[in-house]
């Protein structure tokens, strides 16, 4: 089960602060859900994952929320 | 090029400041070695709320009166309207979940940004380290910001 980080209601930069900050804690492989609705997230966590090398593994954008998935490299 | 933004903050505007820490925060989140510079009226960013000219100079007397007292009351650049424009303008922030710029300066520092403070402004504004906050990490000259610039990916005058 990945782990969960809800940053709902948090505006740019905040969800990819909290991500950056949560992935520190955790190992290699491991997976994380996000959850966002800040618009600009949608463009932000794939294009964050490219920066950093981790792996974008998917996203489903809700209508209350969005959930992105992520893998640690 | 080192994976590095390196910042200079010139000014204390909040709408400036914001942009600053937005960038700083969001690059050292994305894994970069960021640094800021604060110089010129950036160092009103890092200065304790309390601190006040130590010698008795008119220009720095007359400079502390007219500028913020630190990150928690920083005027708009543009409709500050003496004040009112940066008070509405932290409210709305507040109500749209916007940080504060107090609070993007604690997340700067857990994610490791060092922040910088160039020496002239103190010796004009009459400050000592004592005066700036305790997350400063350095006072520095500008060969320093060269060394520590000159391989960075990305730089910004801010």
């Amino acid at each position: 089960m990945p782990e969960v980080l809800d940053c709902r209601g948090m505006r740019c930069p905040r969800p990819i602060v909290e991500m950056a900050k949560k992935m520190k804690t955790m190992e290699p492989g491991q997976t994380l859900e996000l959850w966002a609705t800040d618009p600009v997230a949608k463009k932000d966590v794939p294009a964050w994952c490219q920066k950093t090398g981790n792996t974008f593994l998917g996203e489903e954008l809700g209508q209350e929320y969005f959930r992105f998935l992520v893998q640690k490299k | 090029m080192a994976n590095k933004l390196s910042l200079v903050l010139f000014s204390d505007s909040l709408d400036r400041a914001c942009a600053a820490f937005n960038i700083a925060n969001a690059a050292a989140a994305s894994g970069m070695g960021v640094t800021i510079f604060f110089s010129c009226w950036g160092v009103n960013l890092v200065k304790n709320p309390g601190a006040t000219p130590r010698g008795q100079g008119f220009l720095a007397r007359a400079m502390h009166f007219l500028s913020p007292r630190g990150a928690n009351s920083l005027p708009l650049s543009r409709f500050n309207l003496l004040g009112l424009g940066g008070w509405l303008m932290r409210r709305q922030m507040k109500a749209r979940n916007i940080q504060s710029i107090p609070q993007m300066m604690a997340d700067a520092r857990e994610l490791g940004v060092k922040f910088l403070v160039c020496d002239n402004p103190l010796a004009l504004m009459e400050l000592k380290r004592e005066d700036l906050i305790d997350q400063v990490d350095d006072i520095v000259g500008s060969a320093y910001y060269i060394n520590e610039s000159a391989d960075a990916g990305m730089t910004l005058f801010i």
